[in-house]
């Protein structure tokens, strides 16, 4: 009979018992073969299941990386486009429009005969076509696309009118047949918005509740028609446009040779763009009849300008010229004064800018040259996204679909090519993340994170600076406050108090570690920031007092006869320490409101804020420091006490039988034996403060601004996590980029703690050795 | 003298003296933390006492009935601004908070005001604290008590009209209460199963559209079963109905500081006490009782009030799971890395990496958990299992099961390091004598090794446990919420709802200091959680480190041969 090994069940060691009562001679020789072999079959079994099993979970921890790296790469794809279409010699005359829909199934090309075709892009085939016409019989001349986020278009006649037309590109929910089709939101019957010439130029502007069309007549009149609508924000509602809420202007341009008009999103402007490449400024809310604000020369010394497009957003204006460059415009406002600003410009070509086209929401915009070469460039990030020699010259037409995702390039001969283009991290850039960006509508270029506002066509910007300044600035006061104070304590435990007391003191300080980091935040969120708002100066004074206090005590010590210092063992000077501490924190209560009344004028915050010009936020950096530093006090004390505490007793009884007194031995020798120790300390304690998330989201107002001011707060890059993650849509660049300041987060912690490790490991040999 | 004080700074004294200040300032700040929550967390559970007054600083005085919340001392300088027109000495002047209650009588329910100005100041003992259901504190004079709107005053003598009003009161209070638990009863068990099985027959018949099985028969019967829930859904409706008629019928009436009276529904009373006419046994007693309610109830008025049951149940819950889920795998890769992995610099490399994950931020697994498991792990799962619930997500969702996993990730760090200590602080005696007695290493292993190592595989447990009961940034991502509307264990098939969102102690202290719209009314409420948790914490930590210390002790002794 055998023994089975798990049979056994004695007192401590039960597997040697087992083994030694295992009974050798009973049993045949064969049956202990067979059991041999078993066990070396399981010994083996249980090698490979734990190999692999423990492998396996070491690689399921590595998956981290792994994961945030594979989230973090598809931004660094740089975009990609393929032709899939050719429409052949589908089309007639010249084009006036040539635009695809929201989905990018349907295009819709508008020629000078005022004949709309619908294009299925998936097909290539003719869906639809109507014609465009004024009841009057005249001619289509002028197409004007919406500066806004709508499909609209205005269409101008020969005779002055105006008709403003929608279209609809939505397929069938049933059949899934597309029958797209012109409308008509607001009136079938053109508007005369000027006195019988052709319009030579044309803008409109939808949004807000309201409805813009400015119309440029061949004589060089100008006349501004806008409604509000106040029933639909959306400024769709099917009424009549001349009606009641009507404000007409008339813009007397004479003498000013204007070509073409812009109406940017800020109502109170118009843009005028004469044949020279001057743009001029006008302020719409100016009592004078026309008050020009400011005027630019958008092409650089004699350069023409090729094509001019207001960008996603209706802010910029784009300005490509012959030299091949484009230049982003927008409106600067500093104080009274305001200007356009070429806040960039991008040299793309050798050659002349042929065409221009740009995106419905994203500051995207495709330009091709002349040589037949084909750029996109996201404008904010000042990033090239592709860039490609389609070889292509005399295109008549571009467009570049509402999303960004299809190309449509009509070619001399009438036929349309479409191209798809893979491009949805166009918004990203490396440079962008950290240099500083001019964006629309800021007097200077900035480090700014605001990534969601209101407005779908809002310019998101993506700036890490300022959350990692506000990550290290949380950091360093934390350091400011922890260092110290567990350094000193990890000395007086480590070196001078009795391995007895250490076993009771140390673990104490250590639970501070434990204590979960949401209530630290909560009580510096909402008792301490309240409590230091009203005692600031008895805190200031506080900190002073302490030290001096405690100094005090140990001097009243030393003139105490010899017997008490015998007596006077470290646990009693703890005890003897806390009276101490009291007396001084009281007095400094007490004395701080008649200090404050003398030295600066009764309060000191606002003392700090009118001398200093040092804000006070309620929950600001010191807060933060303190709370902060409190979660890692426990991280820093425990690893370099341990270092202190591990020095080699021979070396400070060597040095102390040399005639060193206790404190020269700390300082001279152990100190720098364990130097290597306190800095891994540190670095770990630095480590746990850059990656903290409750303490700062809880105790600071999490703005991301850049303000080292001790009284202003920060948003850091994990409260940044912990708030925007939820709300990002999974995906997108922003998505993306948050998983990437997650990588980088976890890469620096890591990074820092495992050079604090390495360190620490030389030091334990070092140690061996001694 | 000079040359004294020369000496004393040479000597290091007072260097050595700061050093101990040192220790005495963290010192302080661990007892004072622990101590400001117990008195703050604890204290908030005694009923306290009611002051009535006249409130001088305003003309003509103001009657003001209320509870002392909060005192603090603040520049003189900025009240006169405010409140032009007082004679306000000094530099720094004492302000109350004063819990005035009845908010859905006044509108605000805290006032800051300044004792100074207080005119004959009692605490009447016949001033009633009414805990309610809604608008929270009541505060007044108990005057008379309605049934069906007509006086149900019960006849006594002039002398103790008062008390035998009390004790009507308290009778109809006892009578609500019984129907209350009658009407949860069956909001919670009948309500609950017809719910379900309507949800369980709209997926079903979601299933057999998807496969092409939706035969006229299939849904014939589906529209029968529906049917019957239908009616058994309007029996019940009918009987809480009733029961809801039943409970609205009483009604107490109350005088109120202004001298109004106010009629307070007795089904929304959850306590009535005198707290000024209370003895210490009285007041133990709604101490007690609100400690119980605390740890035992559901949370009221947007978490501020009642008790955190969900929640402790909750992270009790997601702990549970991650354990199951943290311990074999946290062992095997001990075991692993200290047993068999070769001994060289790849696996140096590993321990270090493993050892640093611990260090690593975590929000940055809460991210992983996120992205991972919930988008990516959770995604696949909906559209292979549950696609007939699609596109409403199952397990693409924050929930338990991801929550559980992705703080299992996050401690494994945690269990490895203990565990692979304790392995190596084995004496190598007791190895090597196994070895000896012919054991293979496998057997020496199970049966001497690991037996030995399970302490300090205790202690990587409870700090595992410890560290994610107080976790709770990732935890924000991936799956805990505000006010979950049922607990994730519960006697509806399968039992255990992996998939559901739960709610937990941190998030929930979060929540009342962050997202609260009254956060004087949330505060005692959150100070009374952070204790609980620290207390959990706390416990779970230094049972750990006593562990760990008896095990170092119990290892020497083997060593040095003199086990017993």
């Amino acid at each position: 009979m055998t023994t089975k090994p798990r049979q056994t069940e004695t007192a401590a060691i039960p597997g040697v018992t087992a083994a030694a009562e295992r009974p050798g001679a009973r049993g045949s020789a064969v049956q202990q073969l067979r059991l041999a072999a078993r066990r070396r079959f399981w010994d083996r079994m249980a090698r490979i299941v734990v190999s692999i099993g423990g492998l396996g979970i070491i690689c399921a921890i590595l998956l981290i990386f792994i994961y945030l790296v594979y989230e973090v790469l598809p931004l660094f794809r740089g975009a990609d486009m393929t032709e899939r279409e050719y429409l052949p010699e589908l089309t007639q005359g010249s084009a006036l429009l040539l635009e695809a829909d929201a989905m990018a199934v349907v295009a819709l090309r508008i020629d000078d005969q005022g004949r709309a075709a619908f294009y299925d892009l998936t097909s290539g085939e003719l869906l639809s076509s109507e014609t465009l016409t004024s009841p009057s019989g005249a001619r289509l001349t002028e197409i004007a696309e919406d500066s806004g986020s709508s499909d609209l278009l205005a269409a101008g006649f020969s005779d002055g009118s105006v008709l403003i037309v929608g279209w609809n590109a939505v397929p069938d929910p049933g059949s899934g047949a597309i029958s797209p089709r012109l409308e008509f939101p607001f009136s079938r019957q053109p508007y005369q918005l000027l006195a019988s010439e052709p319009v030579r130029a044309l803008a409109l502007r939808t949004g807000q509740g309201r409805v813009g069309v400015a119309a440029l007549g061949a004589s060089g009149r100008a006349v501004l028609l806008e409604q509000t609508t106040p029933d639909d924000p959306a400024g769709l509602v099917a009424a009549p446009l001349p009606g009641a809420g009507n404000v007409r202007r008339e813009l007397p341009l004479a003498g000013m040779a204007v070509e073409r008009i812009f109406l940017p999103q800020d109502s109170r402007w118009i843009m005028l763009l004469s044949g020279s490449g001057e743009l001029s400024l006008v302020d719409l809310e100016s009592e004078d009849e026309l008050e020009i604000a400011h005027t630019a020369q958008l092409a650089p010394e004699s350069t023409r300008l090729t094509d001019v497009r207001l960008l996603a957003g209706g802010v910029s204006l784009l300005a490509a010229d012959a030299s091949g460059a484009v230049g982003q415009w927008f409106i600067v406002r500093e104080g009274e004064s305001v200007r356009m600003q070429q806040a960039r410009r991008f040299p793309l070509f050798d050659s002349a800018v042929a065409a221009l086209d740009v995106e419905q929401s994203r500051r995207n915009f495709v330009a091709l040259s002349e040589d037949g070469e084909l750029a996109l460039v996201n404008a904010t990030a000042e990033a090239e996204n592709l860039r490609r020699d389609l070889g292509v010259t005399a295109v008549r037409a571009m467009a570049l679909a509402p999303a960004g995702d299809v190309l449509l390039l009509e070619d001399e001969l009438g036929g349309i090519a479409l191209w798809r283009i893979e491009n949805s991290f166009a918004e990203f850039s490396l440079p962008a993340l950290w240099n500083s960006i001019w964006y629309e509508n800021y007097p200077a270029p900035a480090l700014v994170w605001q990534t969601t506002a209101a407005d779908d066509v809002f310019e998101p910007k993506y700036s890490l600076a300022p959350l990692t300044f506000g990550t290290l600035k949380a950091a360093f006061y934390a350091m400011l406050f922890a260092a110290p104070l567990a350094l000193c304590a990890a000395m007086f435990t480590g070196y001078f108090m009795s391995p007895g007391l250490r076993r009771q003191v140390k673990p104490l300080i250590e639970l501070m570690e434990a204590l979960p980091t949401v209530v630290i935040g909560f009580l510096a969120g909402l008792w301490l920031a309240p409590l230091v708002d009203e005692n600031l100066a008895a805190l200031a004074l506080g900190l002073l007092l302490l030290p001096l206090a405690v100094m005090l005590a140990s001097a009243a010590m030393a003139r105490l006869p010899e017997q008490f210092g015998a007596v006077l063992t470290e646990g009693w000077q703890l005890l003897a320490l806390a009276p101490v501490l009291l007396l001084s924190g009281w007095l400094a209560y007490l004395l701080a409101p008649p200090l404050e009344a003398l030295l600066f004028d009764g309060s000191l915050r606002d003392w700090l804020s009118v001398r200093w010009g040092l804000d006070y936020m309620s929950r600001n950096a010191m807060i933060v420091g303190v709370a902060m530093g409190f979660a890692v006090i426990p991280a820093i004390y425990s690893i370099a006490d341990d270092a202190i505490f591990t020095v080699p007793r021979h070396l400070s009884s060597g040095a102390l039988a040399l005639g060193a007194n206790r404190w020269q031995t700390l300082t001279w020798l152990i100190l720098p034996a364990a130097a290597p120790g306190i800095l891994s300390a540190l670095m770990i304690g630095f480590g746990r403060a850059v990656g903290e998330t409750m303490i700062v989201l809880m105790a600071t107002g999490n703005t991301p601004i850049m303000d080292m001011n001790l009284f202003a707060g920060m948003r850091t890059l994990a409260a940044n996590l912990a708030i925007e993650i939820p709300e990002s849509e999974v995906g997108s660049t922003h998505y993306r980029i948050l998983f990437l300041a997650s990588l980088v987060l976890l890469l620096f912690t890591f990074l820092i703690n495992s050079v604090a490790e390495l360190v620490r490991q030389r030091l334990r040999k070092k140690y061996r050795m001694i | 003298m000079k040359r004294g004080l020369a000496i004393w700074f040479r000597s290091g004294a007072p260097w050595i003296w700061l050093n101990a200040g040192a220790v005495a300032v963290c010192l302080a700040m661990v007892i004072g933390l622990l101590l400001l929550l117990g008195v703050r967390g604890l204290g908030h559970f005694w009923p306290k006492p009611v002051l009535q007054a006249s409130y001088a600083a305003m003309d003509p005085p103001l009657t003001v009935v209320g509870e002392i919340a909060n005192t603090e001392t603040v520049d003189a300088a900025q009240l006169r601004f405010f409140a032009a027109g007082l004679p306000l000495a000094g530099a720094t002047i004492e302000r109350q908070l004063l819990k005035l209650g009845n908010r859905d009588i006044t509108g605000n329910d805290f006032a800051w005001v300044l004792p100074e100005f207080f005119i004959e100041v009692n605490y009447p003992e016949q001033l009633v604290t009414l805990e309610r259901r809604e608008w929270g504190n009541f505060y007044g004079y108990l005057t008379g008590i309605l049934q069906d709107g007509a006086s149900a005053a019960p006849r006594g003598t002039e002398a103790d009209a008062a008390g035998a009003l009390w004790s009507e009161l308290h009778r109809r209070l006892d009578r609500a209460r019984q129907l209350r638990q009658e009407i949860e009863q069956i909001e919670r068990t009948i309500i609950a199963d017809i719910n379900f099985g309507m949800e369980r027959l709209r997926l079903q018949e979601r299933r057999l559209q998807l496969a092409g099985g939706d035969s006229p028969e299939n849904s014939r019967q589906i529209d029968r079963q529906r049917e019957m829930l239908d009616t058994q859904y309007a029996e019940i409706r009918l009987r809480l109905l009733e029961l809801n008629r039943q409970i609205q019928r009483d009604s107490a009436i109350f005088r109120i500081a202004d001298g109004s009276t106010a009629e307070i529904p007795v089904a929304d009373i959850v306590r009535a006490y005198r707290p000024n006419a209370m003895n210490w046994f009285e007041a133990m007693g709604v101490y007690l009782a609100r400690l119980l309610e605390f740890l035992t109830e559901d949370p009221r008025e947007s978490n501020t009030e009642g008790g955190l049951l969900p929640a402790i149940y909750g992270t009790a819950m997601m702990v549970l799971l991650m354990s199951v889920i943290v311990t074999p795998l946290g062992v095997l890769a001990a075991v692993y890395l200290s047993e068999y992995a070769p001994r060289g610099w790849l696996t140096r490399i590993i321990r270090i990496s493993v050892n640093n994950l611990a260090g690593v931020p975590s929000i940055v697994y809460g991210m992983f958990g996120l992205g991972f498991f919930i988008y990516l792990a959770g995604g696949e799962i909906d559209r292979l299992f549950f696609a007939e619930s699609l596109p409403a997500p199952t397990f693409g969702t924050p929930g338990l099961l991801w929550a559980s996993l992705t703080l299992a990730l996050l401690t494994l760090p945690v269990v490895i390091v203990a565990t692979e200590e304790g392995l190596a602080n084995i004496p190598a005696t007791l190895r090597e004598g196994s070895l000896a007695l012919g054991a293979t290493k496998f057997e020496t292993l199970w049966q001497v090794i690991l037996p030995l190592a399970r302490p300090s595989m205790l202690t990587g447990l409870i700090l595992a446990v410890a560290r994610a009961a107080g976790e709770v940034a990732p935890l924000m991502l991936v799956g805990v919420v505000k006010l979950a509307p049922s607990l994730p264990l519960d006697t509806e098939f399968p039992y255990l709802h992996l998939e559901q969102q739960f709610m937990h102690l941190g998030y929930y202290v979060f929540d009342l200091a962050m997202q609260s719209p009254n956060v004087e009314a949330a505060m005692p409420q959150a100070f009374a959680t952070a204790f609980l948790l620290v207390a959990v914490v706390t416990g779970l930590n230094l049972s750990a480190v006593i562990l760990r210390g008896r095990l170092r002790e119990r290892y020497r002794a083997m060593d040095t041969g003199s086990w017993s």
